[in-house]
């Protein structure tokens, strides 16, 4: 396991590609975001997007998904918190993200012996633009050797 | 599923929302099955994903993916019906808190405040609104809270 003392600093990682598909963009939509521009492809042709795109929180959550893979190693306690998410553009059917991460800073909880405040931001691109970028804090454990020094 | 919606009978434009203004959401309740399908998908950590694990994680049990409480509260929110005529997507959130853990059982619901609106200078059709998103237990248990940035289509002539 990777503790808060070895998260590499300022270094991006690739977190690999994931395809939104039509089926999965519609499923999601009727599940979490039933907008007719993300359920219904005939109604979407016909909007200012001008064809089906996936929802934000579905783009969201795709990325997420890929950067929890890549850092399965680290030992996680919980998320904190998300801040910001920017979708510059909406991803349509088909697309492939690709999305990357990069630890940016981690230092010790000062209420909390053992434990410390690490976050992470990450982009995906399709093509040459950018589709999405996030910030989220983590608590990540300290080594164990190290867990009562300030 | 959704339960007990109102639904907003007539059509809202930007120019209908007013600054402060609140919407009460119905209620969800939050499976077991619905938890693990999202973190197999999207979240898939130990405490999302297996109870086993879950029950020795710093959480004593298995919880819901802080995205898929935010999902979750989007689609209570869309189930209103404010955004039915008016919803341009969604290019943002911000300040997103998860407060406390959703455990399998809990019921949600959304109290939503706008708190920004401004019209767009370059393109008539629209205007930008951010919405304060509050996402309760069947507790009144603050779970998590954001902002969102949305689009809304004004008016038409």
């Amino acid at each position: 396991m990777q503790h808060l003392e070895d998260l590499a600093l300022g270094r991006w990682f690739d977190c690999g590609c994931v395809r939104l598909e039509r089926e999965e963009i519609i499923a999601f939509a009727r599940r979490y975001d039933p907008q007719p521009f993300h359920t219904k492809p005939e109604v979407a042709a016909q909007s200012l997007f001008g064809g089906l795109v996936a929802s934000s929180l579905h783009t969201l959550s795709a990325c997420i998904g890929q950067m929890v893979r890549a850092i399965a190693e680290v030992s996680v306690v919980c998320g904190l918190g998300l801040d910001p998410v920017a979708l510059p553009r909406p991803v349509r059917p088909g697309e492939t993200l690709r999305v990357r991460a990069c630890w940016v800073s981690a230092r010790p909880s000062r209420s909390r012996p053992g434990e410390g405040i690490a976050r992470i931001v990450g982009n995906a691109t399709a093509g040459e633009s950018e589709v999405i970028r996030f910030g989220v804090t983590y608590l990540v454990r300290r080594r164990p050797n190290q867990g009562d020094r300030p | 599923m959704p339960d007990g919606i109102t639904d907003s009978t007539r059509a809202r434009w930007f120019e209908d929302f007013r600054l402060g203004e609140t919407f009460e959401t119905a209620s969800m309740e939050v499976t077991e099955d619905m938890i693990l399908a999202f973190a197999r998908d999207y979240d898939p950590q130990p405490f999302h994903l297996n109870r086993e694990a879950a029950e020795r994680s710093h959480y004593g049990g298995l919880i819901a993916s802080g995205y898929q409480t935010a999902a979750i509260s989007f689609r209570l929110f869309v189930d209103t019906g404010v955004l039915r005529a008016c919803g341009m997507g969604g290019p943002g959130i911000e300040s997103l808190r998860w407060h406390r853990p959703v455990r399998p059982g809990d019921r949600l619901r959304v109290r939503v405040t706008v708190a920004s609106l401004r019209a767009s200078d370059s393109r008539k059709d629209r205007g930008y609104v951010d919405f304060d998103f509050e996402t309760f237990n069947q507790d009144g248990a603050l779970v998590a809270s954001h902002r969102l940035h949305n689009i809304l289509a004004r008016r038409p002539d």
